[in-house]
């Protein structure tokens, strides 16, 4: 029975005398509020009867797992026991990978029973009949496969992992679910235009080299079966790090429902940070995970998030180096305006305001303020939002114009560079561009989206990726290994790429042998030697003590007068032959670059 | 203030122009990088490009009371086509432009004929929903047609200006003047059009009053398409006009549009009260000068997104007056919706209406629960986050749909519960039942807070203002950046009680369903007390509900903390739903979804609200392959069209024709349901209103929003007081 505010205070009103008037207004405050007395009650009693506490949470220093990057060597004598309390090893024997199943949550699948068989390296004929020998890889042809193993026989363990059994490793190839959208066109336009292939082609050619892949690497008697499924994730939200909810459903689905071991994105390239996330909160294998973080990112999600391009802090490090050694306090000789060119170099950079690229330009500028005695670089810290790219590049500009910033490092995506270059053309003001290698700025399909009024004769720097020449060629390695999957007599253009994405994943899993876990992924990762170098394709790979693949850049500059591999004008060119430079390697000299 | 507006008229213009130099002066000494005459110049002419789409937005506000949120996109279908004219098919300038603004105009007058006009009878604010997704499959075609067209270009869009000449920091180019001499012209030509010309008399006729203007023989419907035609024909001149200064990607929208973009827009539309064109244009150049000084400043844009609230909120406390007098003039009445009317209560109580409620709540409450036997564990993630979402709505529905405050800033109060509750969990170790009520109050102070303004601005004045509090949060107040102790990163979920773990996709699930049955109970017993019929009364009727008693002050602002404390619950479910906090994910874009999907479903009532978001983001995360597409733009559109009255109505209007069936088997007469009663096309509009006894004034079918949320169910305010 609900009473009036009126009828309240009537009812107050008669009351006798003040303590009536008191019990009778406590009686009324009690009839409409006892509920949430009640409730609250019951919430103070619950929390201090059985209280809800995680006793071990630190949310900003929580790691997954910790691999251990120590105690194994390189074909060397295997370490004993557990290394991180989930994974202990077989015994010992010169074998490179780790042996006996350890602890892994398993979900269904078998166990064979018995001890785990050792791997042999160095020796013997690998199971794609390659005469094994110290110094040899799986695929003989390869700089940067893992090194060779005799044909392994024995007890693989069975299902080692969720994913994992005794014949199969399951993989899945999450397809964003706006794969065919506009945006999704637009890149496929975009690696088309550079002679790349669209997802859908890539996802062709690397069905082509997974049967070639399956038959020579040494999975100890299972086969890794790739299945291609319809995510709900959003790729154009994943990109700019949003679409978290539906990335992580597709990564429990991944696990829980397909029970799959990894997952690698349509046409096997990068997973976006999102997901790499929700991955690896699943304990699902990604082997190209989110691009361009820092090591300390990878760290977190250890053992299951890797990647091929280089993290940022060691670009960070190598971006002050490359600047501080060849660059700093000279004459910006390559800028188009008279007035830059005959003064000091004074360096800009233009980066994303987001967290993770924010921290790497600040250890570019605090390098080079400490190490190399140069002026903080102006900077320009542009928001994340493709409608707001245009915008945000004039300004840029407009700043740098006005602080005579001779020199803008392209701490930037390539389509932020379409709008920084044409605005620059705009402004009259021809500085020079130092390319640092991210996001795909050194790739020749972006650079020739670019205003060809602001890069020609100025755009040069560093870059991490391979050379188009050797990922494409037809006498690489990548071209040996189509025709050889194929029976074709060319590789087409697009495969190249699609060689490297698909052979981190197969040196890994060979990496951590028979007993495969994200675990001993890790710990075989580490261990593998290091690939290609200063000359080869894509770099020197090396997964000591990261977990990036890519350890050196190369130098580059821009001629617009250069024929790229794809027989198209304009194209990057390389210094010193193409070689590569670790962290501390970059001469102190000028670069030998010829912008046009 | 006041004397100012006393002078005579030149002695008011020194006196601002005094007021300006003043005020750069200061300016230029006290800002470390000065005020340079550029960077104000570079400004004016952006802002002026954006004053351009934000008169498009008014004059439509003007002609149907519709905030149309796809005015950025809405001519840029017609300008990507004049700009591949230029640079693909080799056009003079002039003629692709000429030809561009043409298709603008035609395309302008379809959208309205073909889509909008569909949805004449609907509440605004399904329309205004309609044009978001409007936007989305503008934006799509927009980057779609270049790329088929001629694949991948960029580039320069060159026009016969090529007159360059330097103000310090900025080399401007003829295209930069004739942005200055083309939207003051543009703008001038609209206020004669609108001042001297038959049609612009009979359009502001409309505006003011729609009915009054179709009874006096004014074409109501032509008229429409004729603005709507103008807005077009304004948004791609915008466009053509932005790209010479900007540049040109085929890959990327040339609209501009973005959340960025539509605050900006919107808050000079609103600035100018919606009517005024020159205010709104000046609001518009104000606002771009204060972006690009602030960008000079800060070396980032950051700064002045969080700004922008503080200086749109000023300006609305400002000049109260003006906007309060906006109100009253019937621009808050965009927000009508249908109202729910309960089951007749003469029906109520029959054992077959009994019989058929149990069983429907049976039926759903077995699905719910027993759903996560037969669903995979991301199934029963993604129905999760619905139940949160649905928590959310429920918090709209007491926000807007009762208390008659528009928030699109509504997942930014999830922001603050979520890291509230995951540092307090996560860093310091809290009780989590101890964290959650915490949330839930630092969430409902901040909807508290923001609330205050909402007392003095209302409609789509607080649109703007809560939509500037979605982006200021997301760029600043919820970036670890900046607040590095209140946002948290990752937060393990914790037993609950210590005993029951929720490391299961099935666990969270059922914890949500838990707080959403909860918010649903509650938010429905609320609707029953004092104060839930308070809301609703001071709603619909502000003097009058003081008339009897009803303390509004308290009641609008306990409206705006309540619906805080129950996005704060969600945020605290979100967080750990999600092992931790990332602040991409607390975009403005979630809160105009989220704002769609509930309106969509039924603002008016709970259930609504909860259907709305299961379908909304049901069909976005359940739905793959081609039938995804009923998730996008496109989808939302096609839905619309077909219920122009949104979900909810489609399943009162089928729970209404069961009870007429059960009226009719028992011999009942009972009015309510009979006014639902379709009649000839012709008759609808006059017997409805008779029908309803006045209670909807709908006059030839077309409804000019002003009606629609202006009559409370008269059983509750009986009881008010």
């Amino acid at each position: 029975m609900s009473v009036s505010r009126q009828e309240e205070a009537a009812a107050v009103a008669e009351a006798p005398h003040a303590a009536a008037r008191a019990a009778t207004r406590a009686s009324f405050h009690l009839r409409r509020y006892l509920p949430i007395y009640v409730f609250g009650t019951i919430w103070v009693l619950m929390i201090g009867l059985f209280p809800t506490i995680n006793h071990n949470n630190n949310d900003n220093s929580q790691v997954l797992g910790t691999s251990q990057r120590s105690g194994l060597r390189a074909g060397g004598d295997q370490a004993a026991g557990p290394t991180d309390g989930t994974v202990d090893f077989g015994a010992g024997g010169d074998s490179a990978a780790p042996g006996a199943a350890g602890g892994q949550d398993l979900v269904g699948g078998d166990t064979n029973s018995g001890p785990i068989a050792a791997p042999v390296t160095g020796q013997g004929t690998t199971v794609g009949g390659v005469e094994c020998k110290p110094g040899v890889r799986q695929l003989p042809f390869s700089q940067y496969a893992a090194p060779c193993e005799a044909k392994f026989t024995g007890n693989n363990g069975g299902a080692t992992s969720r994913g994992v059994d005794a014949k199969t490793i399951k993989i899945t190839i999450r397809r964003n679910s706006d794969a065919s959208g506009p945006n999704a066109q637009a890149v496929d336009q975009v690696n088309k235009q550079a002679g790349n292939a669209t997802a859908s082609e890539a996802n062709g050619y690397g069905q082509e080299f997974i049967p070639y892949f399956n038959k020579m690497f040494e999975l100890y008697g299972r086969k890794v079966v790739f299945t291609l499924w319809d995510g709900q994730g959003n790729g154009t939200d994943e990109a700019q790090s949003k679409g978290q909810e539906a990335a992580c459903a597709d990564a429990t689905n991944i696990a829980q429902s397909q029970k799959a071991f990894g997952a690698v994105g349509w046409g096997f390239g990068y997973m976006s940070q999102p997901f790499s996330e929700c991955a690896a909160r699943q304990k699902i294998y990604v082997s190209l995970g989110a691009a361009y973080f820092p090591e300390t990112y990878y760290q977190k999600w250890d053992p299951y998030v890797w990647a091929g391009t280089m993290e940022c802090e060691r670009i960070s490090h190598d971006v002050a180096e490359y600047i501080g050694k060849r660059l700093a306090h000279k004459k910006a000789q390559w800028a188009g305006d008279p007035l830059l060119q005959n003064n000091e170099r004074k360096f800009g950079t233009y980066v994303p305001n987001n967290d993770g690229y924010q921290h790497c330009v600040n250890l570019t500028e605090a390098d080079l303020t400490t190490k190399y005695h140069q002026p903080k670089p102006e900077r320009y810290d542009y928001t994340l939002d493709v409608s707001q790219f245009p915008t945000e590049a004039a300004r840029g500009i407009t700043q740098f114009r006005a602080a005579n910033v001779s020199s803008i490092i392209m701490a930037c995506d390539p389509i932020s560079m379409v709008f920084l270059t044409r605005s620059a053309g705009e402004q009259n003001y021809h500085p020079e561009w130092i390319n640092i290698g991210v996001a795909a700025d050194d790739t020749n399909g972006y650079a020739r989206l670019w205003d060809a009024r602001a890069i020609n004769g100025h755009l040069f720097g560093m870059s991490q990726l391979g050379t188009d020449a050797k990922v494409y060629s037809q006498e690489g390695e990548a071209a040996i290994a189509y025709k050889a999957a194929t029976g074709k007599k060319e590789m087409p253009q697009g495969a190249g790429l699609v060689y490297y994405f698909l052979l981190q994943l197969f040196n890994q899993i060979q990496a951590a042998g028979p007993n495969l876990t994200p675990q001993n992924i890790a710990i075989g990762t580490h261990n593998m030697p290091d690939g290609g170098g200063a000359t080869s394709a894509v770099g020197t790979w090396r997964f000591k003590d990261d977990h990036t693949a890519i350890e050196d850049s190369r130098e580059i500059f821009w001629d617009s007068t250069a024929t790229g591999y794809d027989g198209k004008k304009g194209a990057y060119v390389e210094t010193y032959g193409g070689k590569r430079f670790k962290t501390g390697e970059w001469p102190q000299e000028n670069p030998p670059i010829a912008p046009k | 203030m006041a004397r100012l507006k006393n002078l005579p008229a030149p002695a008011k213009s020194a006196a601002i122009a005094a007021l300006t130099v003043l005020i750069w002066s200061v300016g230029d000494h006290a800002l470390p990088r000065g005020l340079p005459l550029g960077i104000v110049l570079m400004g004016t002419v952006f802002g002026a490009l954006n004053a351009l789409v934000a008169i498009g937005i008014v004059l439509v506000y003007k002609a149907n009371k519709i905030v149309n949120f796809a005015q950025a996109e809405f001519g840029s279908v017609a300008a990507v086509i004049a700009i591949e004219l230029r640079l693909k098919s080799h056009w003079n300038y002039f003629a692709a432009i000429v030809a561009g603004l043409i298709l603008a105009l035609v395309l302008g007058a379809l959208v309205e004929m073909l889509v909008m006009r569909r949805f004449r009878n609907a509440p605004r604010l399904i329309v205004a929903v309609a044009t978001i997704g409007l936007a989305q499959v503008l934006n799509g075609i927009s980057v779609i047609i270049p790329l088929k067209w001629s694949g991948l270009s960029t580039g320069n869009f060159s026009t016969p200006f090529e007159t360059h000449f330097s103000i310090y920091p900025v080399r401007f180019s003829g295209d930069y003047v004739v942005v200055m001499v083309v939207v003051p012209l543009v703008l001038l030509a609209l206020t004669w059009f609108l001042k001297f010309t038959d049609y612009g008399v009979a359009i502001r006729a409309a505006a003011e009053n729609g009915d009054r203007a179709n009874l006096l023989g004014v074409p109501v419907t032509r008229l429409s398409t004729i603005v709507w035609a103008i807005a077009g024909v304004l948004s791609a001149l915008a466009v053509v006009l932005r790209v010479p200064l900007l540049g040109f990607a085929s890959f990327t929208s040339v609209s501009g549009g973005g959340f960025s973009l539509l605050l900006r827009t919107l808050a000079a539309a609103v600035i100018g009260g919606m009517t005024s064109l020159p205010m709104t244009f000046l609001a518009a150049v104000g606002l771009g000068i204060l972006q690009e000084l602030g960008a000079w400043t800060f070396h980032n844009s950051t700064y002045v997104d969080a700004m922008l609230l503080f200086v749109i909120l000023g300006i609305f406390l400002l000049q109260r007056e003006r906007f309060t007098r906006a109100s009253e003039t019937g621009i808050a009445t965009w927000k009508a919706l249908r109202e729910v009317r309960p089951i007749p209560s003469e029906l109520r109580r029959l054992p077959e209406v009994r019989a058929g409620l149990w069983i429907g709540r049976i039926l759903l409450g077995g699905f719910v629960l027993l759903y996560p036997l037969w669903a995979q564990p991301s199934q029963e993630q993604l129905a999760a986050i619905i139940f949160i979402y649905a928590i959310v709505a429920i918090s709209l529905v007491v926000l807007t749909g009762w208390a008659g405050n528009i928030s699109l800033g509504q997942w930014a109060l999830v922001g603050f519960g979520a890291c509230t509750t995951g540092t307090l969990v996560g860093r310091h170790g809290w009780d989590l039942f101890l964290a959650i009520p915490v949330a839930m109050a630092v969430s409902a102070l901040v909807a508290f807070l923001i609330g205050l303004p909402a007392l003095r601005i209302t409609g789509p004045f607080l649109a703007v203002t809560t939509l500037a509090f979605a982006v200021t949060s997301s760029t600043y107040f919820l970036e670890d950046r900046y607040f590095s102790w209140f946002v948290p990163d990752q937060v393990a979920r914790p037993a609950l009680w210590n005993r029951l773990p929720l490391d299961k996709d099935w666990q969270m699930y059922f914890l949500c369903l838990a707080a959403l049955v909860l918010c649903i109970y509650t938010a429905q017993r609320l609707r029953r007390t004092r104060t839930g019929r308070a809301l609703l009364a001071t709603r619909d009727n502000f003097q009058a509900a003081q008339s009897v008693a009803i303390e509004t002050t308290r009641v609008k602002l306990a409206g705006f903390a309540i619906s805080g404390a129950f996005a704060g619950l969600a945020g605290s479910l979100y967080v750990l739903h999600q092992f931790g906090f990332k602040t991409d994910s607390f975009g403005p874009e979630v809160s105009v979804r989220l704002f769609s999907m509930v309106v969509i479903g039924g603002l008016g009532s709970v259930p609504g609200a909860v259907l709305g978001a299961v379908y909304v983001r049901g069909t976005e995360f359940y739905l793959s392959g081609g039938y995804a597409l009923i998730a996008s733009g496109g989808g939302l559109m096609l839905l619309l069209l077909l219920l122009p009255g949104g979900l909810g109505e489609l399943v009162y209007r089928i729970r209404d024709t069961l009870l007429r069936r059960v009226a009719n088997r028992r011999g009942l007469v009972v009015p309510s349901l009979v006014a639902d009663v379709r009649v000839g096309t012709e008759d609808a509009p006059v017997a409805l209103g008779a029908a309803l006894g006045g209670l909807t004034s709908t006059t030839n079918g077309h409804s000019n929003g002003n009606d629609n949320g202006k009559h409370a169910p008269q059983e509750e305010l009986e009881t008010v007081g």
